[in-house]
């Protein structure tokens, strides 16, 4: 029998009955059980006689639990594994019990598994069950997991398609299944069920037969749900979304078209709602009506429809336009939705409605679309709808002819027959409204912006010249628009010329419009977008030659600017020859070759903001710009040079003149790279551009007034851009012509420049051309492969500087040149000498730093440029380096001129961590990342500056506890009358270099040593010295967030009335105030220092305690700050004042409950 | 004559007139970034940079100060220094059109658009008169506004707001009247007299729900 292994039967049954309970999950029992029947070691006969006593039990909870048993193992039982007859015989037991309330859980999980079970057929049994549904179950008597499991049932009865089909080819179980799922759903709230409940009312009104007498039933018993409002609660098992059922319900309200009686007049009663969801929720399903149901069927009804949503269109006033017709687009590319979370109520209303508004004019379209498989449905909607809407558009006075328009157009989109039908329906009538000449401009506004609905038609209908995806074939012959071609170009060209500068609005909104002409497909020839260029090259040639102080014109025209620029814009990426050479052409010439006696270069400002602008979008015209305006370059200098009838000032006008094309050139380049981060510069520039420039800079004599630090700034610059951004394989090439050339004084495979002197030779403010080409070059990919050592180039470099001729620029470009060198291309072997250079300098400087100033200032600077590039790539010395320049304090207080020396051991600090353009260009770049900008390292790596990421942190630490410390123990001894000026020195010192250098650090560096530092930082801003008043109050400012909130808290008592006493100007005194007042004296002095933005700072600073510090601790100096305030609204300087009042203003409202 | 404003037209806010944003020309002459000077230590006129002297010479006031109220040698001191003056600074005068951007962005209080696109004021009604040549002393700043209807009840409320935005932002020299236009309200005389009565300003601030309009009607200032 059955204890031939293990336990017998009474026995797991009665382990079972003692162990297992409906919560735990100890199923062991029960798997002996299953194994014992899967293995055919036991029947299921002798289960049920097991469990027999139990199973008549008067006890509901044991009845319970013996057939939760009997469930159990019937759900874990093989599929196959039963024959049809005991599935019939266990269906009927289980039917026996289904009035017993207290165990119908376990009953209806025993039918469910029974009913999954290979063999189970429909026959009379399952019929009990369908009655059993209709008649005795009562769906309120459970709870929602009971109910989920009738819906399984029912589910899983009809899940075979055998079944399926015995159940739906019999009348009478197709009828009952219907009646059963009635019974069962009524009244359901569970989302799990309604989910369930969804799905098989589709199924039904989709699949079965005799709908027809079920049909309002089932209708209703889904409509009923409609609109669902429903909110997931948190940690939700069943992951069901808001989206999920209201997708289901629409399912199921569209699975049938013949419930579309009652479905059109249920969904406009909805419709009145004020909810904008609802409306987008009857719209959803509206959508997927139409788009399901059957052509024939939409036809008898779609003037229902028309009716009732055309006034959701008409009658709105508030329509914003523009919005729509973008959402239109997003919505036919299925662009992800926004999140609107993070909008305010007022905003998400906004767009809800803007998606009702599209949503509804879709559905128009929808309709067009789907009668396209009917032309004479077709061609009957698209009458009806003109001729409702002929009316409003043939009476000028009426308020519906815009947004008629724009149904119009938007059905327009739906395929070619209809766009063609409407464009020439109602074309005539949209230009004959134009011909009235009398049209004002808001008129004129109007007509355009309703030409602009068709525009977007075409556009939307057949692509735009660049993308042509997706989009329809475009038969140009038959296109209705072609038409009406010339007149929209003379509508928009005449709002362009005619009206005067005062409509910024019109010729915004025409510049617009133009620009969507431009981009249709096809739509224009040659000629007439030259046309549209020279309307275009009109307007900037009027504002090119506006004459002196035209206020009002000019800021009209700066408001169409950008608009022109775009349309310019887009005529290059149609045909880039166009704006190249004509346009190009055209403004070159504008600008003068020679300086005749313009007073300012406010014209040629002008065209070369012009040409800038255009080019720095695009490469092709930034190279033939860079090109045309270094050759125009040339002729200035040349002509300047020519000219002997020189008048007093005309050498500088020159050179302002050269100045202004070189800044052009310099930041069209720079803005163009900036926004195409993976530009490479290409042959053009390395082979054709470099050599120009070079050549240009060499010309230059060194008695020439062009010979002069800003030019040839801008032109190293230059070379440092396109040198940084070449390919990388090209550098070693490049750094070797660059030696080549300026340091060996020959010419090169790259290009045929021959530079007359070298650098070494004949000191030069050209030794900038050569720092700034080799700051750009990668250090990683490129060794030092000349003659001459990285040594000997360092030696030879010191060597001139020590001579110490030649002006700071000059002086300057050396120092770098030593920086870059050291910092980039000596490596391990140099390593020795460099040990030995820094030994002698720090030598040299100890040395001297008591007796001979000038020796020492010297050494000083080639020390700190030499420890600068030591310290940012990390070399072991940096630390060293830093100490030894804290150091020197010391002993420059026992200097003679221990003023000046401390000054500029102050500004070392200042020389070692400012970071100037060559550090900066390709080393961060703004990544957009959502709402924030946030600047990213570039991969981590910075191939132009051997720059180790964390060096200013090291830097940092290294500093600031020992200029702490410093401070805080020359306090005492201070304290103690020793020594009072020396004191007094080293303190300024210490508070000086600590602004200096918290200047330059991001704030997450200083942050963590905050607690210290803050301190010095308040005395700090009470220093003397604009400067370092700035540098401290900037750092300031950076610090005042939400991290530092607790901290700052505790200082308000000092901050404030420094703050206050930062914001005044010293003029205020010359006027009011008594002058004798002893006690203002100090004040008095103390305001000297605060510049423009100095006072701006200070009130920047005291706005941000506003947003940050805690109200209650903020609230005591209102008075104080709001009276103070008084003195920087008259400030001599707009913009101080102007920060004045919005701090002002914050104060005044602290506080204060609004309303 | 009367003027109305009655059912206005909402002028668009980007083609008001405006201080606030100037087309960049960010890239002309100006930026010549040449401040690189001072990375060089050599460049240093030292009479030009005076950042320790000047740091020391703070110090060593603050510590007079503290010992002996010695304030003679203050003058002494300063007079050697070379500080930042102010007299250099160009000076940029208060005109109208910095105090029609102080409240062109004031919100009306029913609408929720702002008194400029409203065109409840305007740039040219807004005067300023001057009692002496320097323009220094006291001035007298005359605003008009417009309503919106002639009978609008709200022309006190608003009227009161810009005059709260005035107070608190210009300086005290400053005179403010606020008048209705000309033939804009049926009862102008009234309103007109309510507006400039310093007991009823005074009072209507002590209102605390006032206030609370007020600071909203503020809230959308730029």
């Amino acid at each position: 029998m059955s204890d031939i292994d293990g336990k017998p039967f009474t026995a797991l049954v009665s382990d079972y009955f003692t162990h297992v309970d409906d919560t735990s999950d100890s199923d062991e029992p029960l798997n002996e059980i299953v194994k014992k029947i899967t293995n055919n070691d036991a029947k299921l006969v002798e289960l049920i006689q097991s469990l027999g006593n139990d199973l008549k039990n008067e006890d509901g909870a044991s009845r319970a639990k013996a057939l939760g048993c009997l469930s159990k193992v019937l759900e874990r039982l093989p599929l196959g594994k039963l024959s049809s007859v005991e599935i019939g015989h266990l269906i009927k037991f289980f039917m026996t019990k289904f009035d017993d309330i207290l165990a119908f859980k376990q009953i209806l999980t025993g039918l469910n598994s029974l009913i999954l079970m290979d063999r189970f057929e429909i026959n009379e049994i399952s019929e009990v069950i369908i009655k059993e549904f209709t008649e005795s179950y009562n769906a309120k008597n459970f709870n929602a997991h009971v109910r989920y499991l009738t819906f399984q049932i029912l589910d899983n009865i009809i899940r075979q398609p055998r079944n399926f089909v015995a159940v739906t080819s019999d009348s009478k179980l197709n009828d009952a299944y219907i009646k059963s799922f009635l019974n069962i759903a009524t009244g359901e709230k569970d989302p799990r069920n309604l989910m369930l409940s969804f799905h098989l009312n589709e199924i039904i009104l989709k699949q079965f037969n005799n709908i027809d007498s079920f049909k309002e039933d089932l209708f209703d018993n889904s409509f009923c749900y409609f609109p669902i409002a429903f909110k997931p609660p948190k940690n939700d098992p069943y992951k069901i979304t808001t989206n999920d059922l209201k997708s289901a319900l629409r399912n199921t309200l569209t699975a049938n078209d013949s419930t579309i009686e009652d479905l059109l007049p249920n969904l406009f009663e909805k419709l009145t709602s004020t909810s904008m969801s609802v409306k987008q929720d009857v719209l959803d399903t509206l959508k997927d009506a139409i788009g399901k149901f059957n052509a024939e069927v939409v036809n008898v009804h779609w003037i229902e429809i028309w009716d009732a949503l055309k006034f959701e269109i008409l009658h709105n006033d508030n329509i914003p336009y523009y919005s729509v017709i973008r959402k239109i687009d997003d919505l036919r590319e299925n662009k992800l939705e926004e999140n609107l979370e993070m909008l305010t109520n007022d905003e998400k209303e906004k767009k809800e409605s803007v998606k009702v508004t599209s949503s509804t004019l879709l559905l128009f379209k929808q309709l067009a679309t789907k009668f396209a498989e009917k032309d004479e449905f077709l061609q009957l909607y698209l009458e009806k709808l003109i001729e409702d809407l002929l009316s409003n558009i043939n009476d000028p006075k009426s308020k519906l002819v815009k947004q008629s328009y724009l149904l119009l157009s938007v059905i327009a989109q739906a395929n070619d027959y209809s766009f063609n039908y409407i464009i020439k329906n109602i074309g005539p009538i949209l230009m004959k409204s134009n011909k009235l000449q009398a049209a004002n401009v808001e008129e004129q506004k109007v007509i355009i912006e309703e030409i602009s609905f068709f525009l977007h038609s075409y556009l939307n209908l057949y692509g735009s010249f660049t993308n042509s995806a997706n989009t329809r074939p475009l038969d140009l012959e038959t296109n209705a628009m072609m038409a009406h071609k010339d007149e929209i170009i003379i509508i928009l060209s005449r709002s362009l010329v005619s009206s005067s500068g005062s409509f910024a609005d019109l010729k915004i909104q025409a510049l617009r419009n133009l620009r969507l002409l431009l981009e249709l497909k096809g739509f224009l020839n040659i000629s007439e977008v030259r046309m549209i260029l020279n309307y275009i090259s009109d307007i900037l040639i009027e504002y090119v030659s506006l004459e002196g102080n035209n206020e009002e014109k000019e800021s009209q025209f700066n408001k169409i600017y950008k608009s022109c620029l775009s349309v310019l814009a887009t005529i290059t990426e149609m045909n880039n020859v166009l704006i190249s050479g004509e346009f190009f052409s055209q403004f070159l010439s504008l600008l003068a070759d020679e300086i005749v006696e313009a007073p300012d270069f406010k014209n040629s400002e002008k065209i070369l903001s012009i040409l800038s602008d255009l080019s720095c979008k695009n490469s092709n015209l930034l190279e033939v710009l860079s090109i045309r305006l270094l050759s125009k370059l040339n002729i200035v200098i040349d002509n300047c040079k020519k000219n002997d009838n020189k008048a007093a000032d005309y050498n500088d006008k020159c050179l302002k003149y050269a100045l202004l094309i070189l800044n052009v050139l310099y930041n069209s380049l720079f803005k163009f790279l900036k926004s195409h981060p993976d530009f490479k510069t290409s042959n053009n520039f390395l082979k054709k551009y470099i050599p120009l420039l070079l050549t240009l800079c060499f010309s230059i004599d060194s008695k020439d007034v062009f010979y002069n630090d800003s030019l040839v700034e801008l032109s190293s610059r230059i070379l440092f851009l396109i040198v940084l951004r070449s390919e990388i394989s090209m550098h070693q090439e490049i750094l070797d012509t660059f030696i080549g050339l300026f340091v060996e004084s020959k010419a090169t495979d790259l290009f045929e420049v021959i530079m007359p002197e070298n650098i070494f030779n004949y000191q030069s403010k050209m030794v900038h051309l050569f720092v700034k080409s080799i700051a750009g070059i990668d250090f990683k990919s490129t060794t030092w492969s000349t003659q001459i050592s990285v040594n000997d180039f360092t030696d030879k470099t010191i060597e001139l500087l020590n001579l110490k001729e030649g002006d700071v620029y000059q002086r300057l470009g050396y120092l770098q040149l030593l920086f870059m060198v050291v910092n980039k291309w000596s490596g391990s072997s140099e390593d020795d000498s460099t040990m030995e250079l820094y030994s002698k300098l720090t030598g040299n400087i100890k040395s001297h730093i008591t007796n001979n100033f000038n020796e020492t200032v010297n050494d000083l600077e080639i020390f700190v440029w030499i420890a600068k590039a030591l310290i940012l790539k990390n070399h072991r010395l940096s630390a060293d380096a830093a100490q030894f320049l804290l150091g020197l304090i010391d002993d420059a207080a026992k200097s003679p001129e221990a003023k000046a020396l401390s000054d500029k051991i102050c500004k070392s600090f200042d020389i070692l961590v400012t970071e100037e353009i060559i550090f900066k260009v390709d080393y961060t770049r703004q990544v957009d990342s959502g709402m924030k900008r946030k600047l990213l390292k570039k991969d981590g790596v910075n191939h132009n500056i051997n720059l180790k990421p964390l060096y200013k942190q090291k830097l940092f630490e290294i500093l600031i506890p020992s200029l702490i410390s410093s401070f805080q123990t020359n306090t005492k001894v201070y304290s103690d009358g020793d020594d009072e000026n020396s004191t007094i020195l080293k303190k300024a010192f210490y508070l000086t270099t600590l602004s200096l250098v918290s200047n330059h650090m991001s704030t997450d560096i200083i942050l963590m040593q905050l607690e210290d530092l803050f301190p010095l930082l308040i005395e700090s801003i009470k220093l003397n010295s604009s400067q370092v008043r700035g540098a401290a109050l900037t750092t300031l400012d950076s610090l005042i967030t939400e991290r530092t909130v607790k901290l700052i808290g505790n200082y308000l008592s000092s901050l404030i009335p420094t703050l206050i006493n930062c914001f005044k100007s010293a003029n205020y005194f010359k006027k009011d105030l008594d002058e004798n007042a002893e006690s203002l004296k100090i004040d008095k002095v103390f305001m000297k220092y605060n510049s423009p933005e100095v006072r701006e700072k200070s009130l920047g600073c005291l706005l941000k305690l506003c947003q940050y510090i805690d109200l209650i601790k903020l609230v005591p100096f209102k008075e104080v700050v709001l009276k103070n305030m008084v003195v920087p609204l008259d400030d001599k300087k707009r913009d101080v004042r102007k920060k004045a009042c919005d701090c002002r203003q914050d104060f005044y409202e602290l506080g204060q409950v609004k309303a | 004559m009367s003027v109305l404003n009655a059912n206005p037209t909402v002028y668009d806010v980007s083609s008001l007139p405006t201080r606030h944003q100037k087309r960049n020309n960010d890239f002309m002459l100006k930026n010549e970034d040449l401040s690189l000077y001072k990375l060089c230590l050599n460049d240093i006129d030292t009479s030009n940079d005076l950042m320790i002297k000047n740091t020391q010479y703070a110090l060593e006031v603050q510590k007079k100060d503290l010992s002996d109220n010695d304030t003679s040698s203050v003058e002494e001191l300063s007079s050697e220094e070379s500080y930042y003056d102010d007299d250099d600074e160009e000076e940029e005068e208060i005109d109208s059109l910095e105090i029609y951007d102080l409240i062109a962005s004031i919100s009306d209080p029913e609408h929720p658009l702002s008194l400029a696109a409203l065109g409840v004021v305007n740039l040219g009604d807004i005067t300023i008169n001057y009692y002496d040549e320097s323009k220094k002393g006291i001035a007298e700043v005359v605003v008009k506004i417009t309503p919106t209807i002639n009978h609008c009840s709200l022309a006190t409320l608003i009227g009161l707001g810009i005059r709260v935005r005035l107070e608190r932002c210009l300086p005290p020299r400053f005179r403010i009247v606020i008048l209705l236009k000309e033939g804009s309200h049926q009862s102008e005389n009234q309103v007109n007299k309510q507006l400039n009565d310093k007991e009823r300003i005074s009072a209507a601030c002590e209102n605390g729900q006032l206030l609370s309009v007020i600071s909203t009607m503020l809230s959308t200032c730029v």
